[in-house]
């Protein structure tokens, strides 16, 4: 296998598919690497392997990505699915395990593609095998056509809890109620967000009517909407069994074994931290972002990042994100012209605006709510080591304000997901207690490898011509 | 397909009809081609997928997209394997592992 590429891709998402295909048609030597066994990331999971009903529940926002996946089936490029990568650095190096082996592959170019994931927000019995995200959920329905059989339960904040609940009444699971957790104090300063958004009508149209759906459908089927919902608790013995909760006055209690969770998505930038791009904190959204200027640069010269894992934008945006990144490499790598660069962008940049203009008013009306972390003592905030908040209060009132101390004292983020889970509940707690801004307070850090690599995988190891034999 | 002890229902017929045979701790599962370890074990049975390192409770899949590490289980005797990654084939051999406590023990000895 080659070793060296004009560019390595990290995600088969809309935005490393976009940009693998446009680099390979400006004839540039690519190398696509993805954890999953098929292209499409967690938007189009598993699209070309789904059957005409699943497609049918998921919708055009699922099928519109065929074209794409398609058209990176046939593009002159080495697609590598299931490769875990743990490490990549700023000279173009890229680790990665695959087939049970670790291997290197080097680049002038790297495009990190790692995508969005749901917000890991703790709450009491959220370890619970029965308690799921609701990206979770949609996952396994690509995946498998399965769809719960016994009642569940959704809750949460932002469009994908609506979206996920409307695949789910179609497909009559069991919904027992929705539990909407959008503070009713947020909409009205969302309003004035509305001129910007109304340029895309029809996507707010879109937005307008899946939630009007949504309500109407469960009334038809007699699913309860609980708005203004707090204080989600979940319970049961070794599995969910209750679910609890209060609306306004009202506490509401649920017979339920699974329970659907979504609050808000937040770019996935494990890979990112760790080969070293600086980062910004979006005191709206409550995210560290990558600082990503137009093109797709970072502050690492060879490093570029381009989709979600950027700034959550959504697939399209992810998607024309994917092109201008791959037509700036092309040009910098003299493929292209500076005209015939200039000629070829305008029109995707063009795309991306009008994809934009409805996000401040999603991002105001579904910002994180004042009290998401306000978390009680005895909820574990990391699932890996069952650390609970109060443990991680109790060293932030002796001083310490920053997540790496308080991981080597108690090992909160230490586990296999290595902070994925917990660092924005730590932040949160570190700001809460400290009084600090979170913008100056030490992002957790990321040691490679970032995901597990057996000391087999390692000893297999075909890390280059000299290492090989 | 046994699906007594699951919670989930395959919704229609998969898109693939071919199936393959997995080894579930000892059971033996016929599943979809195609589908991930960590679909077929919750097709099968909502049981936990292992066990927490830090307090042994039990677990399963949160985030089923790479992230969680809540679904690690053994794929033909290696360990710490992301279920919801994986796809099944015909004769793997999937076990339920203690979350890290193995690999822990065995670094101890």
């Amino acid at each position: 296998m080659k070793k060296n590429y004009d560019a390595i891709i990290i995600g088969a998402g809309p935005a490393g598919l976009a940009c693998g295909n446009e680099l390979a048609v400006r004839g540039l030597e690519v190398a696509v690497l993805d954890e999953q066994a098929g292209p499409g990331g967690q938007i189009y999971r598993n699209i070309t392997g789904t059957s005409s009903a699943q497609r049918k529940i998921l919708g055009t926002d699922y099928t519109d990505g065929l074209d794409l996946v398609d058209s990176f089936n046939s593009a002159p490029l080495d697609y590598l699915p299931q490769s875990r990568v743990w490490q990549a650095a700023e000279n173009g190096d890229v680790f990665f395990s695959r087939d049970g082996a670790s291997q290197k592959l080097s680049a002038p170019n790297l495009v990190l593609c790692t995508g969005a994931m749901e917000r890991p927000v703790p709450f009491p019995g959220w370890t619970l095998p029965g308690v799921m995200t609701c990206g979770g959920m949609s996952n396994l329905y690509k995946d498998s056509g399965l769809v719960p059989k016994e009642p569940l339960l959704i809750a949460g904040s932002g469009p994908f809890v609506w979206l996920v609940a409307e695949h789910l009444l179609a497909l009559d699971a069991p919904i027992t109620a929705i539990l909407d957790t959008t503070p009713l104090a947020q909409v009205f300063p969302a309003m004035k967000e509305v001129p910007g958004a109304v340029k895309r009508l029809d996507f707010m149209m879109k937005g307008v009517r899946l939630i009007a759906d949504v309500h109407l459908t469960a009334r038809k089927k007699k699913v309860p909407i609980y708005r203004n919902v707090k204080e989600l608790q979940a319970q049961g013995q070794n599995k969910l069994e209750r679910v609890s909760a209060r609306a306004g006055s009202k506490q509401l209690s649920f017979e339920v074994s699974t329970l659907l969770v979504s609050e808000g998505i937040i770019p996935n930038t494990s890979l990112l931290r760790q080969v070293g791009c600086a980062h910004t904190w979006d005191p709206v959204q409550r995210f560290w972002h990558p600082d990503v200027c137009a093109e797709g640069q970072t502050n690492l010269s060879s490093v570029y990042i381009a989709g979600d894992g950027g700034f959550v934008h959504g697939a399209k945006s992810a998607e024309y994100k994917g092109r201008i990144t791959a037509l700036h490499i092309a040009k910098e790598m003299r493929r292209l012209s500076k005209a015939e660069y200039d000629e070829l962008v305008v029109p995707v940049r063009t795309q991306l605006d009008r994809e934009l203009f409805p996000r401040p008013f999603i991002d105001a009306l579904y910002a994180p709510r004042k009290d998401l972390f306000s978390l009680a003592n005895d909820t574990i905030i990391c699932r890996c080591e069952g650390v609970t908040a109060g443990r991680v209060r109790e060293l932030i009132y002796d001083g310490l304000t920053d997540h790496n101390e308080i991981k080597a004292i108690i090992r909160c983020g230490m586990g296999p997901c290595q902070g994925r889970m917990c660092g924005s509940a730590v932040l949160e707690l570190i700001s809460e207690v400290s009084g600090l801004d979170p913008a100056k307070i030490r992002q957790h850090r990321l040691r490679p490898p970032i995901k597990p690599v057996s000391l087999q995988e390692l000893a297999n190891a075909k890390l280059g011509e000299h290492d090989e034999n | 397909m046994s699906q007594e002890k699951s919670k989930f229902n395959w919704s229609e017929p998969p898109a693939s009809k071919e199936t393959v045979n997995v080894n579930f701790d000892g059971e033996s599962l016929r599943v979809p081609y195609g589908i991930t370890v960590a679909a077929a074990l919750l097709g099968h049975d909502d049981d936990h997928f292992c066990k927490s390192a830090a307090d042994g409770e039990e677990r399963a899949p949160y985030c089923l997209m790479g992230v969680c590490f809540e679904c690690l289980v053994e794929i033909d005797g290696l360990k710490n394997r992301q279920a919801c990654l994986e796809p099944v084939y015909e004769g793997m051999s999937v076990k339920r592992q203690h979350a890290m406590v193995e690999e822990k023990n065995e670094e101890k000895l």
